[in-house]
């Protein structure tokens, strides 16, 4: 299962095998660059984040117990170098008109490009625990479980976060509703 | 037969197809007869079609061989000890400013004998959350303190060496007395 071929993959990295390494990263690029994107809704920024993470990964699988599954163990680090990467970026985010507000019909071209605005706007607006706990749950599919693992946080906590960003974007998104 | 309290309460979960069958038929027949119940429903089924709607353009194959290229490619240089020295003042002010947040949330009264942040352990927070009984406040202060912990420290100890990390612990031990 995932789970197992992640532990063979990881042991033999250990062992300096950089074949597994590049299994590793063949495994979880889309997922990684996903989770990246989704929560910065940027490419150039997802990029550089992809990139600092499969880094990170690298250089410190050493540093990786196994008794955690690795993907709970490689999306924190992912989430976790989002959330920073944001943070140093803050002071620099352009402002951008709300469109919110307005109400689009995404059948025609126009109206699709205003639609996937009032999502990025909507996903933004969602604190950065909301933004991971919805991604990791609706576009990963992940249990609460294993999102609370990711996050560093309990099962519970997930689920409420997971909650209250589904309950936002049923306001943030009324434009389309 | 449930009422339009319970229900929405349940909502998110039968959504999320994590309610059991009977509850599943409840819900189901409870909407056929509520139509403001049913309205709460399709907004929310309405919440994850536009979401199912959200592509990602993946970068090509290309850029990926670039990135594993170069994340197997070796650190440029290995911190300094007098780097570590530095790390360990905020990473140690980190752990002081926690323990004093902790402390400072500690009960006040005889009647609440656990602090705020271990409620987070009971898994049915969400249909609390739900009722509106944990607010938003509550879940930002919670997050806001799991993440500025998590922030702080994790990342600084994540780039520490084993030997590093040993040390920052006894420190750590040695200052605050933990375990004793």
């Amino acid at each position: 299962m995932k789970g197992d071929d992640d532990v063979i993959l990881v042991h033999d990295i250990k062992q300096g095998d950089e074949q597994a390494f590049n299994r590793l990263f063949d495994k979880y690029r889309v997922p990684v660059y996903s989770i990246c994107y989704r929560f910065i809704r940027n490419e150039a920024d997802a990029r550089e984040i992809t990139q600092d993470v499969f880094i990170k990964i690298y250089r410190n699988i050493s540093k990786y117990n196994e008794r955690a599954k690795f993907f709970t163990w490689l999306y924190r680090i992912a989430v976790n170098t989002c959330i920073s990467y944001k943070r140093r970026q803050k002071s620099h985010i352009p402002y951008h008109e709300s469109i919110g507000e307005q109400h689009v019909d995404p059948e025609s071209l126009h109206d699709k490009i205003i639609a996937r605005k009032i999502i990025d706007e909507a996903l933004m607006k969602l604190p950065d625990r909301q933004r991971t706990a919805l991604i990791l749950r609706h576009f990963e599919g992940h249990t609460f479980k294993e999102i609370g693992e990711a996050m560093g946080i309990t099962t519970g906590a997930a689920k409420a976060n997971h909650y209250q960003a589904i309950l936002k974007l049923r306001d943030y998104l009324k434009g389309l509703i | 037969m449930i009422d339009c309290s319970k229900c929405s309460q349940l909502l998110l979960d039968f959504c999320e197809k994590t309610v059991n069958a009977q509850l599943a038929l409840d819900i189901s027949s409870h909407l056929e007869a509520c139509n403001d119940c049913r309205q709460a429903y399709r907004k929310i089924l309405e919440v994850y079609q536009i979401l199912d709607q959200d592509a990602v353009d993946l970068p090509s194959d290309d850029w990926f061989e670039s990135v594993k290229a170069l994340a197997k490619q070796p650190a440029l240089k290995k911190k300094s000890s007098r780097y570590f020295a530095w790390a360990l003042i905020p990473a140690a002010a980190a752990a002081a400013m926690i323990l004093l947040v902790f402390i400072s949330r500690q009960p006040k009264t005889f009647e609440i004998e656990v602090p705020a942040s271990f409620l987070l352990e009971d898994n049915d927070i969400a249909s609390l959350t739900f009722k509106g009984l944990i607010d938003d406040e509550l879940i930002a202060d919670l997050n806001g303190l799991e993440e500025w912990a998590m922030e702080t420290n994790e990342q600084m100890i994540f780039d520490m060496s084993a030997g590093e990390q040993k040390t920052f612990v006894k420190k750590l031990t040695e200052m605050y007395l933990i375990g004793t």
